[in-house]
């Protein structure tokens, strides 16, 4: 591809590919919550989430009193440009991906951290007392994981010797990440459920705060941000897909096939997980974190010092 | 580089039309005054949200920041570990050795605590 | 065209319900929980059907106009009751009534019908008035001194007052309930708020009236029907949607041993009993503790009744506002309960 033409692609092919995963993210909430609930899987999987996002489009928008308007649309917005970046630089094959930037994990940081800003905004715009307190809560535990994340990204880096994802890929020919540096892809899974405000690591929207920051949302501004929190948890997988069970390498099916289905293995480990743990207490989060979770990620790059040495 | 921006202000400049095609620049003067009360379960507040917030875990923001300021070093470190081979691991090792004690200080003064 | 396709896939959608209970309904109402058509949610802004359960009297009426008006287009509502003579508040004139056991093809039919455009959306029953007057200097009569005082858009801002860290921060005087997630019927709290510390707080239970019941409690088993039903809204509370359905679907009779094992299993292993481990101690007992009591098949029923409120406001107080919630949903305070709760108990 020409330089140009691959401009112009890039944001449809990732766009794409979020959009697709955003669904895949609901089937699989569903199915794996019908299951949990004894209910049986039934068709209604594969409809369900369309049903749902139709209804958010007729759905009036909320307002409140006083919000940040500007900031209560940037905030779903940021989000979901950053999980277009992040899933941008992703390498497919060992001849493609989109954009395979040299300071890719450099790159990652900056999402993680920025999408954190975004989740704290889209609770402190609405000016509403239950959101405000989600967004609060929500940065204590997002300041406390974000630093495993650098950690156990870059110990991936050192074996490969580049901060690039297909040098990264390529490093864990014979022996993927996961197994070398066995801490990294749970550690990492702890990040991808924060930044994404998932399940056990649902502070910012938690129905304990009646839905956090969503508590005053409706209609399409819910609809984006739901999706965009999905988009995310997308970008995370593929991510560790990459990082940590070796991308595009596997027998027989081409590259990105693979991405493709270990992405979807570990989006079902983090979908799954929602449904099985409960919501962890902020307080008791940002201590196991400093305490046994960073801990645990020097002890990673340790690992992958020794190892690479 | 273009095309991961390319993609990501697609994404972004999507959202930020369909967010303001739904609400408006003004979104807190549409709809009635009761509509756009808090919700707060059937109860009502005296006074905005919006507050000069107490956020308790302010100690632990500082112990955060020192540790973000040393990934800035990890990024050329992590590409030049094979090479340098020992000298690059001791360095590191004396580097996080002296932020964990910084840890266990924060944690013994409760900085992780704030009930 | 397109417009009317979306219309139509809306309507087939599970319909999101928030429930505002009322007296006389216990807790969760499980016939609503667990049917797949329905989507119990928490906030009314999630919600296109507003299921009003039991009766509203005074106060409590308020509360549910208050919320009726919360609910985006389109919107609609539905008094689920079994005494259709009781106080109406403003929010329930025009509702449809439904006095049978089962109200869930009712809401069924009121989405659909509010989706398609057979049927307007409820109006507003509260007056479009801010809640306060716009006072002061000032362009947009936000008034007051530099940063302070004022009723900028209606409400004024916080003011500072003393905290326990020595510090002067924002204080917010709210009320909140009675229907948030975790609550019992008809609690409410009148807090102070400083950042998210519960500085004040008073409990109230606003009155419930009396007459018919819509719960009816197996005589029997009414006291392990009742936990499960208590064990629902904690789980929904801890983000365990589809466990709190599990228990909704067992709380519907008489609930089979094995079955109450099993799911006790999950709810171990789901590391909620960590979760709540250490809050709202009264009495050197933690929310873990009485949450794991309730776990236990072989001993349902010996429960005390619960502290007073004065007791649990105590222990609210120093309490950031999530642990708050967890402290009220754990003691499941017996603000309404059915006759066949406070036999298995007595």
């Amino acid at each position: 591809m020409t330089a140009q033409a691959e401009v112009w692609a890039a944001p449809l092919l990732t766009a794409g590919v979020l959009a697709a995963g955003a669904y895949v993210v609901a089937v699989l909430d569903a199915a794996v919550a019908a299951a949990v609930s004894g209910a049986g899987i039934g068709r209604s999987v594969l409809a369900g989430p369309l049903r749902r996002a139709a209804l958010l489009v007729v759905q009036q928008p909320s307002a409140t009193e006083r919000p940040d308007a500007a900031s209560w649309a940037l905030a779903p917005a940021l989000y979901a440009g950053l999980a277009a970046a992040g899933l941008a630089v992703i390498p497919w094959s060992a001849s493609f991906s989109v954009a395979d930037v040299e300071a890719g994990i450099v790159l990652w940081g900056t999402v993680e951290s920025l999408a954190i800003v975004a989740i704290f905004l889209h609770g402190w715009s609405a000016n509403t007392h239950q959101s405000l307190l989600a967004a609060y809560r929500f940065l204590a535990a997002g300041l406390s994981y974000l630093l495993l994340s650098m950690f156990v990204l870059i110990a991936a880096a050192i074996p490969a010797e580049s901060l690039q994802l297909s040098r990264i890929v390529e490093s864990q020919h014979g022996l993927w990440n996961v197994v070398r540096q066995p801490l990294g892809l749970p550690l990492f899974a702890v990040v991808a459920l924060g930044s994404s405000t998932w399940g056990p690591l649902n502070l910012a929207d938690g129905d304990d705060l009646s839905g956090g920051t969503t508590a005053d949302v409706s209609g399409r501004p819910r609809l984006v941000w739901s999706g965009a929190r999905a988009a995310m948890l997308t970008s995370f997988s593929a991510m560790a897909a990459t990082v940590f069970l070796g991308g595009w390498q596997g027998p027989v099916l081409p590259g990105p096939a693979w991405v493709v289905l270990k992405t979807l293995v570990v989006l079902a480990a983090l979908v799954a997980s929602g449904h099985l743990f409960a919501r962890v207490r902020t307080e008791r989060f940002v201590t196991v974190c400093w305490l046994v979770l960073l801990p645990l990620a020097f002890l990673d790059l340790v690992i992958a010092g020794v190892e690479a040495l | 580089m273009l095309s991961v921006l390319a993609s990501a202000s697609a994404a972004f400049g999507s959202v930020l039309v369909a967010v303001f095609l739904a609400r408006g620049w003004r979104a807190g003067k549409k709809g009635l005054w009761p509509f756009r009360a808090p919700f707060l379960g059937g109860g009502i507040s005296e006074t905005h949200a919006w507050s000069r917030f107490h956020a308790r875990y302010y100690p632990m923001t500082l112990v955060f920041v020192a540790f973000e300021m040393e990934m800035m070093f990890m990024y050329p470190w992590a590409v030049v570990f094979v090479e340098e081979g020992m000298t690059a691991f001791a360095d590191m090792g004396v580097f996080l050795g002296l932020l964990s004690l910084g840890i266990l200080y924060a944690w013994r003064e409760g900085a992780f605590r704030w009930q | 065209m397109a417009v009317a396709a979306v219309r139509r896939l809306a309507a087939t959608a599970p319909v999101p319900v928030f429930v505002a209970r009322g007296g006389g309904t216990g807790l969760l109402p499980v016939e609503l929980a667990f049917d797949a058509r329905l989507r119990l949610v928490v906030s009314p802004r999630h919600a296109t059907v507003l299921v009003a359960a039991g009766r509203f009297p005074g106060p409590l009426g308020v509360a549910v106009d208050r919320v009726h008006d919360q609910l985006p287009a389109p919107r609609g509502t539905l008094w689920w009751t079994a005494d259709v003579d009781g106080d109406r508040p403003a929010a329930l004139r025009d509702a449809s009534v439904v006095t049978d056991a089962d109200p869930v093809g009712s809401v069924v039919a009121l989405h659909r019908d509010l989706c398609l455009g057979r049927i307007r959306s409820d109006a507003a029953v509260l007056a479009d008035d801010p809640p306060n007057r716009f006072e002061g200097r000032g362009d947009h009569g936000q008034g007051g001194e530099g940063m302070m005082g004022g009723v900028p858009w209606g409400r004024p801002m916080a003011m500072t007052g003393d905290d326990r860290d020595g510090l002067a921060l924002d204080r917010l005087p709210v009320v909140l309930g009675p229907f948030l997630p975790g609550f019992p019927n008809g609690l409410r709290v009148h807090a102070v708020l400083q950042g998210d510390v519960v500085q004040e707080a008073k409990l109230e239970v606003l009155d419930l009236g009396s007459g018919p019941r819509l719960d009816r409690l197996d005589p029997a088993a009414g006291g392990a029907q009742h936990d499960l039903r208590w064990l629902a809204e904690a789980l929904r509370l801890a983000g365990l949607g589809a466990l709190a359905v599990r228990a909704a679907r067992l709380a519907r009779a008489a609930p089979a041993p094995a079955s109450r094992a099993a799911l006790a299993r999950l709810v171990r292993r789901s590391g909620l009993p960590a979760a709540w481990s250490g809050v709202g101690v009264i009495d050197g007992e933690d929310a873990r503790a009485r949450l794991v009591r309730r776990l236990d098949p072989s001993a349902p029923e010996g429960r005390s009744p619960g502290p007073s409120l004065e007791r649990v406001a105590e222990v609210l107080v120093g309490q950031d506002w999530s642990d708050a919630v967890v402290t009220i949903c754990s003691f499941d305070l017996p603000t309404d309960r059915a006759e066949a709760v406070i036999e298995a108990q007595a």
